[in-house]
């Protein structure tokens, strides 16, 4: 087993490295033999997307840490189930947009008084103000961020994500070119 | 997509490095968990594979032999052993896997860096941070799920963390109590006493306080084991037992300031205690049937029944120090006697044989279980960093066979 030393040694930029299908079709094979190393490499090039992409649809470092942290003992839990002819990646980022889709429903229902982000609305300003890319992302309505998120951040298709959020993919699509538009000041608008 | 990198992807969030090594940790312990039961499962027996020990022993013994050789007869017979003791369970990685007394204890574990406490799970389950932080948790009856509070919401999990349902309730949570059949979770959120189906479904309000002020207007709950779903709780002033399938209140008492209300596992008796005062009452009417009032210069923290139903035990202060003291009720009376003393000790309740009860110390970090019955108390000392905390207090001990 590395131990935790070990992984915080691996550079920001490491951890997040691509995994090649092929690559990550040998890694749940060694992870179902039982070995650690295996575990360890998907979990450093899964989990920094997964705890992003539910940090960035809920808002709250506790709610995207256990979302994150249960994806990946979904995975573990159905490791010896797990078809290795299937890519880990879609299942593994599918549990996260469900997970994190539910918190943000279930956090709305409550409606929280005083979360001024909640009642933030889309800036019609078309300069980049003071703030980043994070920033503005943060500022979408929850409809658009959410798909955003789930397209860029998940990479997941159009139709997954009409999938998982119920809707149909014109509207996925739709929400998917406000919030892109939205974005565009600071670099990361539709293209 | 365009081939240029995607800043999106970039993005990062906030307290993702603490995050990343917690999670980490949590999911290499369910890895070697899962791997060590594949190994137990799958393993053969050692007697199975005679050729590969006496191959062993006979390679011991021309080392042994052979003055050449000598150097390397101690890693041989390192080897031998390994095979030989194959087969028996893995030591032990902290002395939290197994409890005197048996079953598993719910920790809250405040971290290093002052944040809020994470619930923790030690024990004949493992031993694992279940999710981020909360402020209030509970087993429920068979010690299968845990529910947890996190400001408004009421969320159940597994032993493995795994999120099973969640309630958004009207106000911050606190005071879970999951009845002993599993089908009900009871809670309080803020000035309402609400009711929740085991599988988080059907969330109602059960009482309402409209001066509930900043803390719970409940501070008491306690349901009583049986058929029907009859729930104990109590406000400022008034303790109330009621029927809540029926929706009816069976019957009331006045009883101010009551901090613990308990019934017995047979159900029909209640503990009831406040700051100045014990008492046991009958389950189905609230007649006292014995008590105890705390000395001039005391209070009373914390009580709590024995599994059998026959013992309590509870903790008295003064201003310098605690007792942890035991007894049983008789005769209109509480017969009671001084267990442990020391600075500042809190209750955790009775192992599920009922014959340890574990303390924690809270000014030196240590759980104390000790034996009711006599005989040699334990101790688990830095409990803290066993949970890599600051501080770990152990909630409850669950869960009777």
């Amino acid at each position: 087993m590395a131990s935790e030393a070990a992984l915080d040694a691996v550079r920001p930029r490491a951890a997040a490295r691509a995994v090649t299908p092929r690559r990550e079709r040998a890694l749940v094979r060694a992870a179902q033999r039982g070995d650690a190393a295996a575990l360890e490499a998907l979990f450093r090039a899964h989990w920094p997307a997964a705890y992003r992409a539910a940090w960035f649809v809920v808002r709250d470092a506790q709610a995207a840490e256990d979302i994150a942290q249960e994806a990946f003992l979904a995975a573990v839990a159905a490791l010896d189930r797990f078809d290795r002819r299937r890519p880990l990646a879609p299942w593994l980022r599918t549990i996260v947009a469900r997970r994190a889709i539910d918190a943000l429903r279930a956090r709305n229902l409550r409606r929280e008084v005083g979360d001024a982000a909640l009642a933030a609305l889309p800036s019609a300003q078309r300069e980049p103000p003071a703030g980043d890319l994070a920033d503005a992302l943060a500022a979408l309505p929850d409809d658009q961020r959410t798909v955003v998120v789930l397209r860029h951040v998940l990479e997941l298709t159009p139709g997954e994500i009409a999938a998982v959020l119920g809707v149909p993919r014109g509207t996925v699509n739709s929400r998917l070119r406000r919030g892109l538009d939205a974005l565009e000041p600071w670099g990361r608008g539709a293209r | 997509m365009s081939g240029r990198r995607d800043p999106l992807r970039d993005l990062r969030a906030p307290g993702e490095p603490d995050a990343r090594r917690r999670a980490w940790d949590v999911a290499s312990a369910a890895f070697e968990e899962r791997a060590a039961r594949a190994g137990r499962a799958g393993r053969a027996p050692v007697w199975r594979r005679p050729a590969l020990v006496a191959a062993a022993a006979a390679a011991l013994l021309v080392a042994a032999l052979s003055p050449p050789g000598s150097a390397v007869a101690g890693w041989l017979g390192d080897a031998v052993r390994s095979v030989v003791e194959e087969d028996r369970p893995p030591a032990r990685a902290s002395g939290l896997d197994e409890l005197p007394g048996g079953g598993r204890v719910l920790v809250l574990a405040a971290p290093r860096d002052g944040g809020p406490a994470e619930p923790w799970i030690a024990g004949d389950a493992g031993h694992r941070r279940l999710t981020g932080p909360v402020h209030d948790a509970t087993w429920s009856r068979a010690g299968r799920f845990v529910g947890l509070a996190r400001g408004s919401e009421l969320l159940a999990v597994d032993l493995h963390g795994r999120r099973r349902w969640t309630v958004a309730a009207p106000g911050p949570v606190h005071a879970l109590r999951w009845s002993p059949d599993g089908y009900r979770v009871a809670y309080t959120a803020g000035a309402e006493l609400r009711l929740v189906a085991g599988d988080g479904t059907g969330d109602r309000r059960v009482a309402f306080r409209r001066r509930a002020g900043t803390t719970t207007a409940f501070p008491a709950l306690a349901w009583r084991p049986g058929a029907r779903h009859v729930l104990a709780f109590a406000d400022r002033r008034t303790l109330f037992v009621a029927d809540t399938d029926e929706r009816r209140v069976l019957w009331r008492r006045r009883s101010p300031n009551l901090t613990t209300v308990e019934f017995s596992a047979d159900g029909t008796r209640l503990l009831a205690a406040g700051r100045r005062r014990v008492s046991v009452l009958a389950a189905r009417d609230g007649r006292t049937l014995a008590q105890a009032r705390a000395r001039p210069g005391t209070t009373l923290a914390a009580a709590t029944w024995a599994r059998t139903g026959r013992r309590l035990a509870l903790v008295r202060r003064t201003a310098t120090r605690a007792e942890v003291l035991v007894g049983r009720p008789a005769r209109n009376r509480i017969r009671l006697r001084r267990l442990f003393a020391a600075g500042e000790l809190s209750l955790a309740g009775f192992s599920p044989d009922g014959r340890w009860l574990l303390v924690d110390w809270d000014e030196t970090g240590t759980w104390l279980f000790l034996p009711v019955d006599g005989g040699r108390a334990r101790q688990l000392t830095a409990a803290g960093r066993r949970f890599r905390a600051r501080d770990a207090t152990p909630r409850s001990w669950c869960c009777p066979p």
